[in-house]
């Protein structure tokens, strides 16, 4: 019993990463219907720029959240202005925007490898260790961290697309953007805008994730995978579908230990994610599109 | 004889190898009512795709107030006091009803007004108060036509485009939003329409333009096209 609330609390809080992980993912495929293979790589570069604010200047993780969002968010601008905009866009683009984003991943991958060696890194502050006693087990303080901004993250996003001009033209754009332009929403800015904050997902992401697991410049592709299963589950930019697939995701996880060797437990996201393809193609919670 | 407003000069307008206009010029003068006329395929929507600059024309000049659109980039147009309520309606489907109007005052000037405009949609068209909760998805042709109209009123147009607004109606429906056109230009508003209904265009229109595979082929007084021989063989089948 006791094994089993660790494994649940575990799963729980797993949860809020993967959902922070996906969103970007998700939201940049809802408005621009491009796939980021990128995403990965930003992930990975979240995670090293939190690394080299924790080691250089002594900054909390936590503290650097602003500054790692900041730069993820210009570097996802970067990209729109400067590869993506140029491309073919939904079904005719495929192919071109795969290719090219896959090898900005590698081209940021290589420069991680030359920066960084390619040894694992991870970081470590003074309360990594500390723990916190909750529901008759010990929870880690980080991980607790993780998922308070893995929900405050997504709920955030969730208040700015419904609440506010900026994110009602997000949905529209994602939904109709010929339209848009008609009514005077200036539709490559909200691509610009979507593709930063998709990336400043990401590398929020990475940062978080940083402060739980070790990670090496070759990082990011396990992450990508989580992503596209948590999308694929929980619909596009759906925060609640995304929370609660992240959930699913987590759990079936964690609790795989239970059944399998620790080895395989990697490929259980692969295996969801051609479950869900072949029985449920539209995702647990139908098309919507940001809501 | 009051100013044009619009003037649509020689434009030509191509998707990839087939050019759609040639040469098209027209002129719309301030507190006219016009339809656009022709047949499926004969470059209606293609013209008002040139004018709103979702098609830009690779050749010729649109001017409105006598200034030229070229260097006005397609999102500002709205800006200048022109809308189009497109074919089709293109709602935001998943978007509420209040959303989509809410948008249709996104640009600058039109954003400070939106309560007084939802309210003037509102009594214009009660029908979209009782819903405007629901996704514009789940509105009955009628009603999403509504909504297209209503949307595009919310930035306050002086000039309003209509493309094809009575298409897929059921005929009850078509008279309702024929004189809600017709209330609107009494209302002060200049109006482009491009009807494949002719018949119930010229009703209410005071002047007319034919194109025929994208090229001007006549035009005149409503009476007058009415009772124009090639078109009624043509047309109206009569």
């Amino acid at each position: 019993m006791e094994r089993f609330i660790d494994l649940a609390v575990s799963a729980v809080l797993l949860a809020g990463l993967y959902a922070t992980m996906a969103y970007g993912l998700g939201m940049i495929y809802g408005v621009l219907r491009v796939v980021n293979l990128a995403h990965g790589g930003v992930i990975m570069a979240g995670a090293y720029m939190g690394w080299v604010l924790h080691g250089r200047l002594g900054l909390d993780p936590y503290l650097s959240i602003p500054l790692v969002v900041g730069a993820s968010y210009l570097l996802g601008v970067g990209m729109y202005k400067v590869l993506v905009r140029h491309l073919p866009r939904g079904a005719a683009g495929g192919p071109a925007s795969l290719l090219l984003l896959f090898g900005f991943w590698l081209v940021l991958r290589n420069a991680a490898y030359l920066l960084f060696t390619g040894n694992d890194q991870s970081i470590t502050t003074t309360w990594s260790t500390r723990s916190v006693a909750l529901l008759g087990t010990h929870i880690s303080a980080t991980r607790l961290a993780v998922l308070g901004v893995g929900v405050l993250v997504p709920l955030g996003l969730h208040a700015l697309l419904r609440h506010t001009h900026l994110g009602r033209a997000i949905r529209a754009v994602a939904q109709n953007p010929d339209s848009c332009t008609l009514v005077g929403v200036d539709v490559e800015r909200i691509y610009t805008i979507t593709f930063g904050l998709g990336t400043a997902l990401a590398g929020l992401a990475g940062l978080l994730s940083a402060t739980i697991f070790a990670f090496n410049p070759g990082s990011g592709s396990g992450e990508l995978l989580k992503s596209f299963v948590v999308v694929v589950l929980g619909g596009l930019g759906s925060v609640l579908g995304t929370g609660i697939a992240a959930l699913i995701l987590a759990v079936v996880e964690v609790f795989a230990i239970l059944v399998m060797p620790s080895y395989l437990t990697a490929a259980v996201g692969f295996i969801m994610l051609v479950l869900v393809l072949v029985i449920r193609p539209g995702g647990l919670f139908g098309h919507r599109v940001l809501g | 004889m009051s100013e044009a407003l619009l003037q649509v000069q020689a434009i030509d307008v191509a998707y990839g190898d087939i050019q759609v206009l040639h040469q098209l010029s027209f002129e719309v003068r301030e507190g006219e009512i016009v339809t656009l006329l022709g047949s499926n395929g004969a470059g209606k929507t293609t013209t008002l795709r040139a004018i709103t600059g979702l098609r830009p024309p690779s050749a010729g000049d649109i001017r409105f107030r006598g200034q030229s659109l070229q260097a006005v980039p397609p999102a500002a147009r709205a800006s200048l006091g022109m809308a189009l309520v497109p074919e089709g309606r293109e709602l935001w489907a998943q978007l509420t009803v209040r959303e989509n109007l809410e948008l249709g005052a996104y640009g600058p000037q039109a954003r400070p007004h939106i309560g007084r405009n939802l309210e003037r949609v509102f009594t214009l068209f009660p029908r979209l108060a009782e819903r405007q909760k629901q996704v514009a998805g789940s509105l009955s042709g009628g009603e999403q036509q509504m909504c297209a109209i209503g949307r595009a009123l919310m930035s306050e147009p002086s000039f309003l485009m209509l493309d094809e607004p009575s298409l897929g109606l059921a005929p009850l429906l078509v008279d309702q939003v024929m004189k809600t056109i017709a209330e609107l230009h009494a209302g002060g508003i200049t109006i482009l329409l491009v009807e494949q209904n002719l018949h119930r265009a010229l009703e209410v229109s005071q002047r007319g333009f034919v194109i025929e595979t994208g090229r001007l082929r006549l035009q005149g007084s409503s009476a007058e096209l009415a009772e124009n021989p090639e078109i009624r063989a043509a047309y109206l089948g009569l």
